[in-house]
């Protein structure tokens, strides 16, 4: 057994709790720019989200998988809403103001989807660390 | 009846296999939230059940690591349950705790023996 490849377990945790904080991340930014109605590109703010992909490697062997990997942040294409408000700054000839497509409940449901994946990849670590506790306990002088 | 030494190897061969199939389930869990996986296991028990059954060795016993294709209800297609995988890790913990238990009880057995 390779030595690198003991602790391979902890690694794909690892990288799971990595993927999770950062879906979290990309959340709690939607949420903070709900009413974001200028962006540096002269648009409303558009919605982000995760793409996630696999890393297994092909051969069928526990060792092949490494968990998951962030393959890319990308902006949803969804249309932004539009609401009638004359007096805004950014309202157009006939008073619309675009606002960016973030829908609350729907990024609600996303960090909660969010928190519990992490929070299972936090429950196999701790497992993980219980089993190569309960191995290396075989070392010592009983 | 095994030997001594060939229950010992067993024991140890069984931990090794439940720290295998640790690192698919937590493959898994890594990717609860990765559109259209699909959730792999690595089944050994059977495998085990008969070489034992047979007398022969358990050092051939490689873990069949595969698709389960269990069916989804995702929009996503992905097939991973968190409850369930989160089921499968703490049965397989408590496996691997059995036979070390098992392993310790027998080093404990040598060492008195050795004094």
């Amino acid at each position: 057994m390779n030595l690198n490849q003991i602790f391979a377990a902890a690694d794909i945790s690892a990288s799971g709790l990595q993927a999770e904080r950062l879906h979290m991340e990309v959340v709690a930014n939607n949420i903070a720019n709900q009413q974001t109605t200028r962006t540096a590109n002269g648009e409303p703010y558009r919605r982000q989200q995760v793409l996630l992909t696999d890393l297994a490697e092909d051969g069928g062997q526990p060792n092949a998988l490494s968990g998951v990997r962030i393959e890319a942040i990308t902006p949803d294409q969804s249309p932004f809403r539009s609401v009638y408000d004359p007096g805004h700054p950014h309202a157009n000839e006939q008073g619309q103001v675009q606002l960016p497509n973030v829908d609350l409940p729907h990024e609600m449901v996303d960090l909660l989807v969010a928190s519990r994946a992490y929070e299972s990849n936090l429950k196999s670590l701790e497992t993980f660390k219980q089993i190569t506790k309960q191995t290396l306990s075989l070392l010592r002088e009983a | 009846m095994l030997s001594f030494s060939a229950q010992t190897d067993s024991l140890a061969r069984v931990a090794e296999l439940a720290t295998q199939r640790h690192q698919v389930l937590a493959h898994n869990l890594a990717n609860v939230n990765t559109q259209g996986y699909q959730r792999l296991d690595a089944n050994f028990a059977d495998e085990v059940r008969r070489q034992l059954l047979t007398g022969g060795s358990l050092d051939t016993v490689q873990p069949q690591v595969a698709p389960t294709g269990e069916p989804t209800t995702r929009l996503d297609g992905n097939n991973v349950d968190v409850d369930r995988e989160i089921g499968l890790v703490d049965q397989n913990a408590l496996l691997h705790q059995t036979v070390t238990e098992l392993l310790a009880s027998r080093l404990g057995m040598l060492r008195r023996a050795a004094r």
